[in-house]
């Protein structure tokens, strides 16, 4: 019991650690833009198929689900706000990042994993070349980048896929329901031109996008060799990742909604 | 070569009475070695013995138990970050499995050291990095990916990043593994020539006896933690010495 707790705060540590050393070598970003790309490119193209089917389904639950309720009361004609809000409050953030945590962040780890095993880490390390900056960094940022993208898709998606309920199951028509919807996400009086309920859904995005791929890359640097060094580190990965965005997740809500 | 001459000789690399272990298994017991400026030293010895590990020692990638390893009087389990980076840069270290980035080039491997560490210009580098893949006789992979390579060819490629900076020390784990008889052999020359033209200290670690013929000066035998039986590559080849003649049996013919 009393070792699993040292293991946990020492991997708590760990990943910490390794978050403020990403954020201390920020300023390198413009010269690792090309790395950034790349990874870009890799978190967030491949992702984007499984983003927009679950998206949709998620957004026909909710639909589903709190449609059916509404409708006892004869309320259904709000459910174009409940799907706009829940998609963007909550769904979309969390649904996308999980997402991500399973593939990206898995795919991470396997990636730092078979580097650290095969001695690349090492290497790396002998010719001083420092592996924060050349590799955490781009791979952290790009996740922190892609998330909050790849969530504005899954909103979007998620909506749409609630409009369709509403059609067919709730006799909500779609001019009725979109407009709700947009009359929910709209200007608040607040300084910027989002409403709060799709900025701050966003800003959860980029934070659960970072704390996944810093998760995702401390399990990877840290696998031991062994055939089942990277397999565990990749395991490890997806379920601290996930772990770490729900309770992330409770604290910013908290943060955002407090009041 | 008399113990006055010996001592007179500065002594780059320095093992102490090193002891290492990862968790019960004690892999260094007692390790001693001097290897003197310019010298070329081998060590040989059974698989899982530790060559590896004491390798990795002399650049700081594993601190010892107990003992000390310094590298030009400096200890490297508590130099500072900046000396260490320093010393590092004047030496180079061939991977037993050669430790390419797999989502780079053999050529832009090869690079790395250069674009990360200094401010040369591409042209230069990529010129640099061309003789070193001809040094190795690997000249037409610059473009070719890691996984496209035979391990022998990324064995080489490896070799060449190390050789890219021109280090003044260079430490071989196995630099000669897997290559076939006529590779091999024109790596050992190679090895050799850097030592002789360019007074590089090489510390190798090796299987092949013919690499110790060609590029020792002195060679030992790692086994049980320790370094035994320190002496020129003819000595230790003829030796009557049980053990080592055991160990060489299958190795001579
Ligand atoms: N990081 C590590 N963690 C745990 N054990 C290790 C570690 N590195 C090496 N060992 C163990 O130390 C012993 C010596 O390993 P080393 O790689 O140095 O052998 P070697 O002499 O180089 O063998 P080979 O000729 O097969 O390359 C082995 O038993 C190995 O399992
Ligand atoms: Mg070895």
């Amino acid at each position: 019991m009393s070792s699993m707790l040292s293991r946990f705060f020492a991997d708590v540590g760990f990943q910490l650690t390794l978050a403020v050393q990403v954020a201390a070598r920020a300023g390198s970003s413009w010269r690792r833009r090309s790395l950034i790309a790349d990874q870009l490119f890799q978190s967030g193209i491949k992702v984007v198929h499984v983003v927009l089917l679950v998206g949709l389904f998620i957004g026909m639950i909710v639909a589903l689900q709190t449609g059916l309720e509404l409708s006892r009361f004869g309320q259904q004609d709000q459910i174009g706000t409940i799907v706009a809000l829940s998609m963007c409050r909550e769904m979309g953030p969390f649904i996308t990042a999980t997402i991500l945590a399973a593939t990206v962040g898995s795919a991470l780890a396997a990636e730092l994993g078979t580097m650290a095993v095969s001695e690349e880490l090492a290497a790396l390390e002998v010719m001083s070349i420092d592996r924060i900056s050349f590799l955490v960094l781009p791979r952290v940022l790009a996740a922190a980048i892609v998330c909050p993208m790849l969530t504005v898709l899954c909103d979007a998606i998620g909506i749409v896929g609630g409009g369709l309920i509403a059609q067919s199951q709730l006799n909500v028509g779609m001019s009725l329901y979109y407009d709700s919807v947009l009359e929910s996400l709209n200007d608040r009086g607040l300084p910027f031109e989002l409403p709060k309920d799709v900025y701050t859904g966003l800003f959860k995005s980029f934070v659960f996008g970072g704390v996944l791929a810093v998760i995702s890359c401390a399990a990877g640097v840290q696998a031991t060799s062994g055939a089942m060094g990277v397999g565990n580190a990749t395991r490890k990965a997806v379920r601290d990742s996930i772990i770490a965005i729900i309770v992330t997740n409770y604290f910013l809500s908290w943060m955002f909604f407090n009041t | 070569m008399s113990a006055s001459v010996q001592t007179k000789r500065d002594v780059i690399i320095r093992y102490e009475d090193v002891h290492k272990a990862f968790g019960p298994k004690v892999v260094l017991a007692g390790f001693n070695l001097e290897v003197y400026r310019g010298e070329a030293f081998a060590i040989m010895g059974p698989s899982g013995t530790g060559k590896s590990v004491a390798l990795r020692h002399v650049i700081g990638l594993l601190k010892p138990d107990r003992g000390v390893v310094s590298v030009d009087g400096r200890n490297m389990a508590t130099i500072a970050r900046e000396e260490l980076r320093e010393l590092r840069s004047r030496m180079g270290y061939v991977f037993q499995e050669a430790a390419l980035l797999n989502w780079l080039t053999a050529g832009e491997n090869v690079a790395l050291p250069l674009r990360e560490t200094t401010r040369m210009p591409d042209a230069e580098i990529r010129e640099k990095v061309n003789a070193k893949l001809a040094l190795v006789q690997v000249p037409d992979v610059y473009n070719k990916m890691p996984n496209e390579l035979s391990g022998g060819m990324r064995k080489r490629v490896g070799l060449a990043r190390a050789l890219v900076t021109d280090p003044e020390i260079i430490l071989y784990d196995e630099p000669t593994a897997g290559l076939d008889p006529e590779i091999s052999s024109s790596i050992n020359h190679l090895m050799r020539d850097l030592a002789q033209q360019l007074h590089v200290t090489s510390l190798i670690v090796t299987h092949h006896i013919g690499c110790v013929r060609t590029t020792a000066d002195r060679v030992g035998l790692l086994d049980g933690g320790k370094l035994n039986f320190v002496s020129s590559p003819q000595e230790f080849i003829g030796s009557a010495e049980p053990r080592l003649v055991r160990f060489l049996g299958d190795k001579l013919d």
